[in-house]
């Protein structure tokens, strides 16, 4: 079992910059997930930390080592591929068997690692297969399996579940989660998936630009987003976002007076999620009802007030029309630096 | 896939076999002479046979060196000998330079693909002497072992280019998985891409073995022994101006063709089923 | 120790000549160990082999070669046994000392059917008239390789003339163009531009009244045969008289000290009967030769001509084959051939060059030498720490690059030294780079003339593009009907498609030459046509080509075969559910994913084609006229059959390597700009 530290870490390719000074601790034991959109770095991270890409500068470590100048094959750690990457020429068993035949393993002590994997994912009536002969759920499963078969310290998943349809990848992330539980591994997960992130993650890492936007728990991370990039990326629909300008109590937007709990001097970005706009008689903001999108079990209307559009959650059984003016008012808000896009108290 | 309409499968097929029985007919002319009787040539529109003898093969295959052995055994010996060997030490070096070539970024890695296709380029009538020269002083002439590095040699740059094209397409996180699996660059290369690159294997080793096979100018200057020769030498010696002799001549080609249609039917398979299906995704 | 013996023999007279080494082994207990070489590369081999001291002790050939051979080095003087006939020891004499012992002599004579022609004649009208009688509609009169220098020589001294007068040839002459005028007249009673195998042919078939040819052709015939001396040419009364061979034992350098003594012995006779008996030869040694064929060799020996040994020979033979081919032709007359065959000989004996000073090359070579090492060394000393830290991965490269270095670039490197001198006959001078101005000044010849090198590297440029792009047009397309899943039998289809490059090319060319035949050729036969395709470029053109791309095709498709593996099939299947159809698949996904990995063969295989010469040697073999000869065929024949001119063969390879590397380069850029 290991922690996993990153201090500093840079990754250029050439002049590009992938990866600026980033600097995490993982847990020992912890489920942290990497989530970005693609082209962030959260790949290439998962990748240092497995070490198939050198860092340019900065250390990394894992349990008490320093592992930077460490070949992947001695760091203990398993990754699991988006496209699986299995070995096609090999049955499933020998797949599962590889990494323990590689290390010379006794050949009882494989086969009993083998069945153990292949009982714990479910795989065992397919270990004679091809991956050819596999489905795309069966595949990543097996995918998973030799990961586990050799009980590294790490396990690292590349969007494991990306090339799943909805439910299978549903089944798979709860799947995921008994996993972690029963290895007590340390797991780190890389996706583009917000709701994979807030499902699975003990704390989840937000990157963008190849920097750290933030570390913190599902939780935190969408209560407080440490600026407008996590502002917008957390959360669906997305949270509304004003211009706002503020004097003592008065708080305007673009030309409108608005009620906000907390008011403040100056210009900033104002933000509040549809959760928190609360539509109710004798509120008091007026706006119109544009268009209305009913989930069954959750509902979103989207207003237009004045020139600005805002969403609001609401329930799904009261009925509003198309062009029917509300009323309504703002529970919670944030503030962002407009310029500098951070959170201000 | 889905089968297209029964009259493209008939035109198709129509094609594809007049096509075959066009290909085929001069090799019926050789094999018309390999069993009429008589050296002489014979042409004509009909490549049937009027009459069949088995002698040239027993001429060709009956030969006996001076001290009483089998001599053609010997000498279709030393031509599987070199062939396969010229096979197994090409595809040996070309393998392992196409990975290099293809995996990883090295000073000096585009100069040395340039070098090599430049290498193919060498018009081969200035090569004998020379070869003969170097050969010589290093003790290699009348031997297998001299014959077979040059062939492997001459089949290595087009081997090499074959194999780095097929490495191309394999999927990186084959090797990356092997290697979070604990495995070598040499494990990764032996137990995992040798064994995808059948397909290509297959075409090289095939190309390599060819190269060998049909050699005659290199084989005749540096080989003087009878029993180390090679089946093309023996071929031409039924060649001369004043009259060749056919029946020999073409029985002898059909003998030395076989190994070659027996190697192809063991190999195509690796070369018509793919193994990358399912490496990756669905 | 054993004596060593080479030779190129076959059938009844490497029988006779085995059981005479027995005979002589049984006597004198010396063991003799004969070799069998194939004639196609006795000399080149006797060449390389013995002047290393890797040759054997005794060489038995004809003495065409001794005149470069004593020269050379390759053969020792001797003093000849008693009892020969005279004529041969002659033929053996060269600088007044005799190389080797005469064995046996041969020449072309008349032979016959003797159930056609009863009597044969004694003069050339004679000749004339029954070969008229005996010509209709796919019968000759007369058989024999007209258009060779060889069997003409038999006119050419008849009307009195020579190839060579004191060294130089003198095919313009008087009795050199009367013989030209006979042989056009002829030409009615005579098949197209045969080949020895079809003059056996038709003979066997009994479409050949008259044949002339030697002792050879005899041995493979099907039916009875006669022979007589060639007839008196009617215009001179003179004899006809053919060149002579003579076989002789011939001893190598540093020879075993029994040598000596198994050549007198086979050449003595006791041996010389066991020949006679055994492998029906005209033997040198003054015994009997009653044997009717025998009988008239002897009798023909007394008006033929030792074939010269002036190496000059080859080109007088080159243009005499020449002028021989236009005027069987129709294409010129016998007086314009015979000025033409002289100035083309011209062409072809160069004046030598003259010796330059190596000095300044070799200031210019050190300084080059040293800019390219101080080039090299800067390249890798501004990436030491790169090479350092990938210094494993060279291990990887290490052995291939060794070998292809050490067998392949080194003897190419030597071989391409050797352009920068002139030889002749074995003797090099240096001439530094005289050959390469001479070649691409075209000095020699004018431009259009298909001996200059910018037509024949237009030749080639048009051949290579042309057989590469039937290559892999043929070989995609087969594959890819071959990998569809409807196809039957396909893994038998692939094994007989394939066939083409499992049977030895030299006998498939040679079965296409004969296919290509202007009256016997199975394609002028399917084709119902008439046409020469020897006869015009294009014609010939198209033949070497066809016959290239059936040699090529299989190797292209098994290629593509393999390619096409790498190409999932999902991808075409989802092409075709967005509505494409085949040839839009093809293209859009088939095409674009398989271009790259067929392209190193594709680039490979322009390579080889450009340098490909067996095809062009056994079919057209440069027909007509030298227009279909490529930059490697003209190389080669500068190397081999045009005077040994090693030093302008090799600056002629190294200027078709820059031209290679030029194009490679090309391509190269090509592609780089292709790449998205």
């Amino acid at each position: 079992m290991a922690r996993i530290r990153l201090d500093a870490v840079q990754k250029r390719f050439g002049a590009t910059r992938v990866l600026d000074r980033v600097d995490l601790d993982v847990a020992d034991g912890e489920y942290i997930v990497l989530l970005g959109r693609s082209g962030c770095g959260k790949s290439t991270l998962l990748r240092c930390i497995a070490g198939l890409e050198e860092v340019s500068e900065g250390r990394v470590h894992i349990g008490d080592r320093d592992v930077t100048d460490v070949s992947p094959r001695d760091r203990d750690v398993a990754m699991v591929f988006q496209s699986y990457a299995l070995y096609p020429h090999m049955t499933v068993a020998r797949n599962l068997a590889f990494a323990l035949e590689i290390r010379s393993r006794p050949r009882a002590e494989i086969d009993a690692a083998v069945k153990d994997a292949a009982d714990l994912l479910d795989i065992a009536h397919l270990l004679d297969r091809l991956p050819a002969q596999l489905s795309g759920g069966q595949r990543q499963r097996v995918a998973m399996g030799r990961a586990i078969v050799r009980r590294p310290a790490v396990f690292l998943f590349d969007e494991p579940l990306s090339n799943l349809d909805a439910s299978l990848r549903h089944h798979m992330r709860l799947e995921l989660k008994r996993l972690h539980k029963r290895l007590r591994g340390t797991f780190v997960h890389v996706t583009h998936d917000q709701v994979e992130a807030m499902t699975l993650g003990d704390r989840m890492v937000l990157l963008d630009g190849g920097v750290v936007q933030q570390v913190g728990s599902p939780r935190d991370v969408y209560e407080t987003p440490a600026n407008l990039f996590v502002a917008k990326f957390i959360g669906s629909p997305q949270m509304n976002l004003w211009e706002a300008q503020g004097h003592g109590a008065h708080t305007r937007v673009q030309g409108v007076d608005v009620d906000v709990p907390v008011p403040a001097d100056g210009k900033y970005t104002l933000g509040v999620r549809p959760n928190d706009v609360r539509i109710e008689a004798g509120a008091p903001m007026t706006a119109k009802v544009e268009i209305i999108e009913a989930l069954g079990d959750e509902a979103f209307v989207h207003l237009l007030w004045g020139e600005q559009r805002v969403v609001a959650r609401v329930d799904p059984r009261t009925a509003y029309d198309v062009g029917e003016d509300v009323r309504f008012t703002f529970g919670r808000a944030h503030r962002f630096d407009t310029t500098t896009g951070s959170r201000l108290p | 896939m889905r089968a297209p309409s029964v009259p493209v499968q008939v035109v198709v097929h129509a094609a594809l076999i007049v096509f075959t029985a066009l290909t085929l007919y001069p090799i019926l002319w050789v094999v018309r002479m390999s069993v009429s009787p008589g050296q002489g040539f014979q042409s004509g529109l009909s490549p049937i046979p009027e009459h069949v003898s088995g002698e040239h093969f027993r001429a060709v295959m009956g030969t006996v060196a001076a001290d009483g052995s089998w001599l053609f055994a010997h000498q279709l010996l030393n031509s599987i000998i070199v062939s396969c060997a010229t096979a197994a030490v090409g595809v040996a070096l070309a393998t392992t330079a196409a990975y290099a070539l293809s995996r990883f970024r090295f000073p000096g890695r585009e100069a040395g693909m340039d070098a090599f296709l430049v290498t193919q380029m060498f018009p081969s009538v200035v090569v004998a002497v020379p070869l003969y020269v170097l050969l010589d002083t290093c003790g290699l002439l009348d031997s297998t072992v001299g014959l077979v590095l040059v062939y492997a040699a001459t089949s290595v740059p087009f081997s090499t280019f074959t194999l780095k094209g097929f490495f191309d397409t394999l999927p990186r996180e084959l090797e990356e998985a092997a290697l979070l699996d604990g495995a070598s660059r040499l494990q990764t290369f032996v137990r995992i891409i040798l064994p995808l690159a059948r397909p290509a294997l297959a075409v090289t080793f095939l190309f390599s073995f060819m190269t060998a096979w049909n050699e005659f100018v290199l084989a005749n200057t540096l080989l003087s022994d009878p029993r180390a020769w090679t089946l093309p030498v023996v071929l031409q010696r039924y060649v001369d101006d004043y009259g060749t002799q056919w029946g020999n001549f073409a029985a002898g080609s059909i003998l030395v063709s076989i190994p070659v249609v027996v190697l192809f039917f063991a190999l195509q398979r690796h070369f018509v089923e793919g193994l990358t299906a399912g490496a990756v995704k669905g | 120790m054993s004596v060593v013996v080479w030779h190129a023999y076959h059938g009844a007279e490497e029988r006779a000549l085995q059981d005479a080494a027995d005979q002589f082994e049984k006597q004198s207990g010396v063991d003799v160990q004969i070799v069998a070489v194939p004639w196609g590369g006795f000399d080149s081999k006797v060449e390389t082999a013995v002047p290393r001291g890797n040759g054997p002790d005794v060489l038995i050939t004809g003495h065409a070669n001794i005149g470069k051979w004593s020269k050379l080095g390759v053969i020792e003087a001797l003093t000849p046994i008693e009892g020969l006939r005279p004529f041969t020891v002659e033929a053996l004499t060269y600088n007044g000392k005799v190389w080797g012992e005469p064995l046996a002599f041969k020449s072309p004579v008349l032979l016959y059917d003797p159930a056609v022609i009863k009597v044969p004649p004694r003069t050339t009208d004679e000749m004339l008239a029954l070969a008229a009688d005996h010509t209709g509609p796919g019968k000759y009169g007369l058989a024999y390789e007209a258009s060779t220098a060889y069997y003409h020589g038999a006119w050419l001294h008849g009307f009195g003339g020579s190839v060579l007068v004191d060294g130089l040839a003198a095919l313009d002459s008087a009795p050199s163009t009367e013989a030209l005028r006979f042989v056009a007249s002829l030409a009615p009673y005579l098949p197209t531009r045969p080949t020895a195998d079809r003059v056996g042919q038709l003979y066997d078939d009994g479409n050949a009244a008259m044949v002339i040819s030697g002792p050879w052709f005899v041995a493979d015939r099907t039916r009875p045969i006669a022979a007589a001396t060639l007839p008196i040419v009617s215009a001179t009364g003179q004899p006809a008289r053919p060149y002579l061979t003579v076989e002789a034992a011939m001893l190598c350098p540093g020879h075993d000290g029994q040598a000596l003594a198994f050549a007198e012995y086979l050449a003595g006779p006791e041996g010389a009967a066991i020949r006679r008996d055994e492998g029906f030869q005209a033997v040198a040694a003054d015994v009997p030769l009653t044997n009717p064929l025998l009988a008239t060799l002897a009798a023909q020996a007394e008006s033929a001509v030792p074939l010269p040994v002036d190496p000059d020979v080859q080109t007088a033979f080159e243009a005499e084959n020449r002028a021989l081919r236009r005027v069987l032709r129709g294409a010129v007359s016998p007086e314009n051939a015979a000025q033409e065959a002289q100035a083309y000989w011209k062409s072809l004996v160069k004046p030598r060059p003259e010796p330059a000073s190596p000095l300044p090359y070799a200031i210019v070579a050190t300084f080059l030498g040293l800019l390219g090492a101080g080039a090299a060394g800067r390249a890798i000393g501004s990436r030491t720490a790169q090479i350092r830290t990938n210094a494993t991965d060279y291990l990887w490269v290490l052995p291939a690059t060794i070998a292809v270095f050490v067998l392949v670039a080194v003897p190419f490197l030597v071989g391409a030294g050797v352009s920068l001198f002139a030889t002749w006959q074995g003797d090099y001078v240096f001439v530094g780079l005289d050959n390469f101005v001479n070649i691409l000044t075209s000095r020699d010849w004018p431009l259009t003339s298909p001996m200059s090198f910018f037509y024949a590297l237009g030749v080639t440029v048009a051949w290579t593009m042309a057989n590469v792009a039937l290559h892999v047009t043929l070989g995609v397309t087969l594959a890819l009907a071959l990998r569809e899943p409807w196809i039957r039998l396909r893994p038998a289809f692939r094994a007989l498609l394939v066939l083409p490059w499992a049977v030895p090319s030299y006998i498939t060319a040679l079965i296409w030459r004969t296919m290509f035949d202007a009256q016997y050729g199975a394609v002028n036969q399917l084709l119902g046509a008439q046409i020469d395709w020897f006869g015009s470029f294009f014609a010939a053109f198209a033949a070497n080509l066809t016959t290239n791309t059936w040699l090529g095709f299989p190797f292209m498709m098994v290629v593509t075969l393999g390619a096409l593996q790498a190409i999932p099939r999902d991808l075409e299947e989802a092409a075709m559910i967005d509505g494409a159809g085949y040839f839009t698949r093809f293209r859009h996904v088939v095409w674009p994913l398989l271009a790259p990995a067929l392209l190193p063969a594709v680039v490979m295989g322009s390579v080889w084609t450009f340098n490909m010469f067996i095809v062009v040697r056994l079919v057209s073999d440069g027909e007509p006229d030298g227009a279909t000869e490529l930059l490697v065929s003209q190389a080669y024949k500068w190397a081999f059959t045009r005077g040994n001119l090693y030093g302008y063969a090799s600056a002629y390879a190294v200027i078709i390597f820059f031209v290679l590397l030029a194009y490679s380069r090309v391509t190269a850029r090509l592609l780089a700009r292709n790449k998205p």
